[in-house]
């Protein structure tokens, strides 16, 4: 078999990678519920503490390792925990196009 | 029912839920005349519809009650000559506006205008996958030419766009086809809606109805498509309900996940409840919300 033409888009993220919230996915508050929500098309999100620190983080410039160094620092927690966390989440969320990666949009 | 606690027919407490969604029918004008159409058989009238103020009240009181999502929808969205004012409204009040529409009627500088209005995202239908098709199907000669010019602008201009496919026994069998032009329309979702039996489409429920083998067929592809194009296209799938044992329950608890607001201002918990016979719905226009 030939080689796919593209990489599939969930390849594994690597810490250069730069992940994003792109055009039509916000991260808000729901003033009526009390709740942090991720909005996306069709879909409003419920997200808990870990996923609401991982996505205040993407800001479009920084690479994954970086954001990974950031959490674990501000949560001092074990990077390799934080590391499996984050992908797992961003990688799921990259599934369902609610997070874009630079360069491979 | 007792006022203080919510039950269900057997008596037992029932917790519902704040209603995250709207579906904003703003008219029911539309050039085209889809034979599948859910829109009602007796339609509002122009002059009954709701002004873009009143529709501004609507979305303000909605987010007060826990609504998070606003549908603009129909009809024909793009009939309404104020439709950028009303999603001025809706963004004003906070809330995620998805534009659903053919796209007939929209033109490069009204797409400009929405998007400086603030739409979040535009959810496009197709009616086939070719002119004639397309054209046979909505019944407006040009309409897939005029869409496809749509979504080039909807692309140039960056919206996300969902494409919306409603299937059925004439097109079930291209399938494969629709989800290939969402991935060239650069659609970051696929809605494959196997058509539902409200409004015109239970007129012609005949010739709609897909049978179980393209059913069953549509799901196959869907499966083979969903993994295929994982992280490039979302595909999201309403399989035909009318092969199963037993009729689908009514969605999740009548407005509990969300409500439709008709052209005139009826409060709606689902798009058929009108046509069950002897229930009275009320006008947001005469009770409102809080
Ligand atoms: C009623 S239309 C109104 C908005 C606009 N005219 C359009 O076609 O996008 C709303 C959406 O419902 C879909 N739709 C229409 N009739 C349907 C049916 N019987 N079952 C499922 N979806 C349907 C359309 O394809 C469209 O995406
Ligand atoms: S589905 Fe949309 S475009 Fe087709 S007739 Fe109904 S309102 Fe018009």
């Amino acid at each position: 078999m030939n080689a796919p033409q593209q990489p599939p888009a969930t390849a594994d993220l690597d810490d250069a990678a730069i992940p994003y919230l792109p055009r039509g996915v916000r991260l808000q508050d729901d003033r009526v519920r009390g709740i942090r929500v991720l909005q996306a098309p069709e879909r409003a999100m419920q997200l808990d503490a870990v996923g609401d620190a991982i996505l205040s983080e993407l800001d479009g410039e920084t690479g994954l390792g970086a954001l990974i160094d950031r959490l674990a620092q501000k949560y001092d927690a074990p990077r390799d925990q934080i590391a499996e966390d984050v992908r797992g989440f961003l990688n799921g969320l990259i599934d369902r196009r609610m997070v874009f990666v630079r360069g491979r949009e | 029912m007792k006022q203080d606690r919510a039950e269900d027919i057997r008596g037992n407490p029932v917790t519902p839920g704040l209603p995250m969604a709207m579906l904003a029918e703003l008219t029911h004008r539309c050039p085209l005349a889809c034979p599948y159409c859910s829109n009602p058989v007796e339609l509002s009238r122009a002059s009954s519809e709701m002004t873009a103020d009143e529709w501004g009240s609507v979305f303000r009181q909605a987010a007060d009650l826990g609504i998070l999502q606003v549908h603009l929808s129909g009809g024909e969205p793009a009939s309404r000559r104020d439709l950028t004012e009303i999603v001025r409204h809706a963004r004003d009040a906070g809330l995620y506006v998805n534009l659903i529409t053919s796209g007939i009627g929209l033109t490069e500088a009204r797409l400009r205008e929405l998007d400086h209005a603030g739409v979040d995202h535009v959810q496009l239908s197709l009616q086939g996958i070719n002119a004639e098709m397309a054209d046979w199907i909505g019944g407006y000669k040009g309409g897939f030419d005029r869409k496809m010019q749509v979504a080039e602008w909807i692309g140039q201009i960056g919206f996300p766009l969902t494409v919306n496919a409603v299937v059925h026994r004439q097109n079930m069998d291209r399938l494969p086809e629709m989800i290939e032009m969402a991935v060239n329309l650069g659609a970051r979702r696929i809605e494959v809606a196997t058509v539902q039996f409200h409004g015109w489409a239970d007129l012609n429920r005949k010739t709609l109805m897909p049978t179980m083998a393209q059913a069953m067929q549509a799901r196959a592809v869907v499966n083979e498509a969903r993994a295929r194009l994982r992280g490039r296209l979302v595909i999201d799938y309403v399989p035909a309900d009318h092969h199963a044992k037993f009729p689908k329950s009514c969605m999740g608890g009548w407005g509990s996940t969300g409500l439709n607001v008709t052209p005139e201002g009826l409060v709606l918990p689902c798009h058929a409840a009108q046509t069950i016979p002897n229930l009275d719905f009320d006008n947001v226009r005469e009770v409102p919300w809080r």
